[in-house]
């Protein structure tokens, strides 16, 4: 087991260099000059220009450009093109924003989808499963922001409050637990929104993967042994289904960091899809790049994952 | 030093010499004139400055630069130089927000720091032109500029940054109290320093905390010089969407709220809220490329200006929310000459037009001259809807003269890299923005400036304009000035190389409860509804406003 981890944390590695070079050549192919380089700008003259380039080292060659980007990400001293300020500090700050929103849409989304997915299963056919089947299909089709957009309307048309951004604005005075019921509401409606696509597409995998395993042999001997349906559906049938699912979860993990640019956007939460989306509009190199690399980074950590769990929870595979 | 070569572009050229300065006389004058010179002719001969024997005084190392560099001789050399003074007074007592008091050491220090390549300054090349700042006392700063530059002044709108904080005492002050590498140290430039993120001013505001893409805040600043603002705490908040900002706004949680035209219709109706039109320097055009054949011809590129319905893409596009443009200089500006009419909506007229240039129709109902259809290609940029419909306008509008015009959108920078800069169009839809006091337009209409990645990508050349231009930015009487600026406004409107399509004004809701506090010397308060100056700018007396419990009812 040992052995199987060192030598996919050493592959993994390489395979995580081998991506920051990839993107950092792919980035910089890119059309456009970060927005400091503002060519229609009448006040600015080939001289500034140039001394601006010199000063983000965009004269230089593209391997010097990358070597420049690595010694500043592991030294610390990578700044953004954008406000000159350092960018970890500035991911990290926007990831704890995004992160109970991210936290509280995949509770809802893995909480949710499962007792629908599973009823739906049970139940194959009837009114409930082909109620559930219909929704879940228009949730699917309408695009997430037209609904979160019609929700906006209406919870402050008729409620009259507040509901974009972190908290409501104007609230700093107040005592410590207003402010933190102001900071749960202002958390429930965006990841509700951003839940229920996600909610609508898990539901019908959970379906899909029930109806797969209730059909198998085992649970037919299951329940020719007599055990009651309980037992046989979450005992038995359940645990199996859920085995992709465990894969799926250590995919998760990238999730944190791309954010979800459009509910970002629309309900003004200052997150990490934002923060990567104003970056490549900006051609800020530094943040692209290093928004990229974390991503990378975390996609394979989510993969190893994946693979540990799957070997731990499926007695069939053993890593080697 | 910048030389052109072959092709008219600037390239870097290495050249070493040797200058042999004579003996000069000075003279000083109490006022700028720019005409001097011309005046000392008689007396010193004709064509004295201008046929000075300039390669008598300079030896080049590598005599074969010669031809490249002799254009440059004049600058290095200056026979006849104007050393233009300005002289700022500076208002006593006012302070810091940190309570040191501004001072003369202030400005200069703004001056070199402008200047100064560690900070990489996008504004330096506007500095280049000033010789000397002097601080001849606490208050009083004196500038030396190389040469005449009128446009000059308004460099100094710039803010002033405190040198008690960013001189090279308090930047290596700042460094002791941080860890940095020793390339980080040696780069440590007022640009990277803390105070990017706590700026310090003397206005009547100052800078209390800044949540990035979250919002700013400002807080009254109780030791202000002049008046007082109303306001104790000034937020500035970032909202990405316009639908949810303006449902913000309802909900009350914005006072003030940059609309959308369509949204300040929405909002113009409710009682509660009026609405004010903001006007800054923008106007919107279609260029034409006139090295293109088709669109050398004027009669052309009026007749192509007139097929247009201007009003109609105003109301309907805009929702009335601009204004017809009719030149290079905007209208909210002493620039513009009001006398010149915008081009009338006239298709019969257009076309009769381009008759006389030799467009003719021909058997497919498309105008044809000496054989060639009239057909070209309309450029823009993608997600700007505005833009969007002006191209749609103009080619159907043009589809009815018979003129086969296709439109094509790209992302903004393969617009601005591979089409723009690089002078690859036929016509493009774009803007202008900003710059509004300045009356210097060189980039934008010298024919200098007609090369890859320059601004006159229109290729627009005219003796007269340029001759215009040049006295532009070296006639300092202000009504002098006024009356060139209006004759290049005629001329440029006269000649189109753009369809000037219109000046947009913004929209800005505001409830009707906010209004301006006036105090007269007694110290009574009277209250005034806020309109936009005659400059189209609503934010002047913003630190009067004050939002009161009802709508008061106004002093007639």
């Amino acid at each position: 087991m040992w052995r199987f981890l060192a030598r996919t944390i050493v592959q993994r590695l390489l395979l995580l260099v081998v991506i920051s070079i990839v993107s950092h050549t792919v980035i910089h192919l890119a059309p456009g000059e970060p927005t400091e380089v503002d060519s229609m700008n009448p006040m600015m003259k080939a001289e500034d220009v140039a001394r601006i380039r010199k000063s983000f080292h965009l004269d230089e060659p593209i391997y010097l450009q990358y070597v420049h980007w690595v010694r500043d990400l592991c030294t610390g001293q990578l700044k953004s093109f954008r406000d000159g300020l350092p960018v970890m500090p500035k991911i990290w700050e926007r990831f704890l924003n995004s992160l109970p929103l991210f936290l509280c849409t995949t509770v809802i989304v893995w909480t949710a989808s499962f007792p629908i997915g599973i009823q739906a299963a049970l139940k194959r056919g009837s009114r409930y499963d082909r109620g559930t089947t219909f929704v879940a299909y228009t949730l699917i089709s309408i695009p997430g922001f037209f609904l979160s957009y019609l929700l906006i309307v209406w919870v402050v048309r008729i409620f009259h409050l507040p509901v974009i951004g972190l908290t409501t604005f104007g609230t700093e005075h107040e005592s410590g637990v207003v402010r933190a019921m102001d900071r749960v509401w202002h958390l429930v409606i965006p990841s509700l929104m951003a839940a229920l696509t996600g909610i609508a597409v898990l539901s019908r995998y959970v379906r899909a993967q029930m109806l797969e395993v209730l059909g198998q042999d085992y649970v037919r001997t299951a329940r020719a042994k007599g055990l009651d349906e309980d037992q046989v559906v979450y005992g038995h049938a359940l645990r199996n289904a859920l085995l992709p699912f465990v894969t799926m979860f250590g995919l998760l993990l990238p999730g944190l960091i791309s954010g979800s640019v459009i509910f970002e956007q629309i309900f003004a939460w200052p997150g990490l899809g934002l923060l990567g989306y104003e970056a490549i509009l900006a051609r800020d190199f530094p943040m692209i790049l290093t928004l990229n690399f974390v991503a990378a980074a975390l996609t394979l950590l989510g993969i190893l994952l994946s693979d540990i769990l799957y070997a731990l929870v499926d007695p069939r595979i053993r890593l080697q | 030093m910048q030389v052109p070569d072959a092709k008219g572009k600037q390239s870097s050229l290495d050249v070493e010499l040797t200058v042999e300065v004579p003996p000069r006389v000075k003279i000083r004058l109490s006022k700028v004139e720019s005409g001097l010179f011309k005046r000392l002719e008689p007396i010193l001969g004709e064509g004295y400055f201008r046929d000075y024997p300039f390669a008598d005084r300079f030896k080049l190392k590598k005599p074969e630069q010669s031809s490249a560099v002799r254009e440059k001789f004049p600058e290095l050399l200056a026979v006849g130089e104007h050393n233009p003074v300005i002289t700022f007074h500076l208002h006593p007592g006012v302070r810091w927000h940190d309570g040191v008091p501004f001072t003369a050491e202030d400005v200069k220090f703004t001056y070199q720091a402008l200047v100064d390549p560690r900070n990489a300054s996008p504004r330096a090349s506007s500095y280049e032109g000033i010789k000397s700042v002097e601080v001849v006392d606490e208050l009083t700063v004196r500038m030396t500029y190389k040469r005449l530059a009128a446009p000059a002044i308004i460099d100094w709108l710039i803010g002033v940054i405190p040198k008690h904080l960013l001189d090279d005492a308090a930047l290596r002050r700042e460094m002791s109290k941080t860890s940095l590498s020793k390339e980080a140290r040696a780069t440590f430039s007022v640009r990277t320093s803390e105070f990017g993120r706590h700026p310090v001013g003397t206005g009547p505001f100052r800078f209390a905390e800044w949540r990035a893409d979250q919002f700013v805040h400002l807080q009254r600043n109780d030791d202000y010089w002049g008046k007082k603002a109303e306001q104790q705490d000034v937020f500035f908040r970032v909202i990405p969407d316009y639908l949810t900002m303006e449902l913000e706004f309802k909900a009350g949680a914005l006072d003030r709220y940059d609309a959308l035209p369509h949204q300040a219709e929405r909002l113009r109706k409710d009682p509660e809220y009026h609405v004010l039109n903001r006007r800054r320097g923008y106007y919107s055009y279609i260029a034409y490329n006139m090295r293109r054949p088709q669109f050398q011809d004027v009669r052309v590129r009026r007749a192509l200006g007139m097929a247009i319905d201007v009003g109609s893409l105003i109301k309907y596009a805009l929702s009335g929310e601009a204004k017809r443009a009719t030149g290079p200089y905007y209208s909210n500006t002493p620039y513009y000459d009001p006398t010149v009419e915008p081009l009338p909506y006239d298709p019969a007229g257009a076309l009769a037009l381009l008759a006389e240039a030799g467009w003719k129709k021909n058997a497919r109902g498309m105008l044809e001259k000496d054989g060639k259809p009239f057909q070209f290609t309309l450029v823009t940029n993608n997600g700007n809807p505005q833009r969007k419909a002006i191209m749609i306008v103009a080619q159907e509008a043009w589809r009815k003269l018979g003129i086969d015009c296709k439109i094509q959108a790209f992302e903004w920078t393969v617009f601005l890299d591979d089409f723009v800069h690089k002078l690859n169009f036929d016509a493009v839809v774009l803007a202008w923005v900003g710059g509004d006091i300045n009356p210097d337009k060189y980039q934008l209409w010298h024919s200098s400036q007609v090369h890859e990645f320059q601004l006159n990508f229109a290729g627009y050349q005219s003796q007269r304009v340029d001759e215009l231009i040049e006295r532009i930015r070296e006639e300092y009487d202000f009504d002098a000035q006024v009356a060139l600026t209006r004759e290049v406004h005629r001329l440029v409107a006269a000649d189109q190389p753009y369809t000037f399509l219109y000046e947009p004004t913004e929209p800005i809701v505001l409830d009707k409860r906010i209004v301006q506090v006036d105090r007269d010397p007694d110290g009574r308060e009277t209250y005034r509804k806020i309109e936009p100056l005659p400059s189209g700018s609503i934010d002047v007396f913003f630190s009067r406003w004050r939002k009161l419990a009802q709508e008061p009812s106004y002093a007639p």
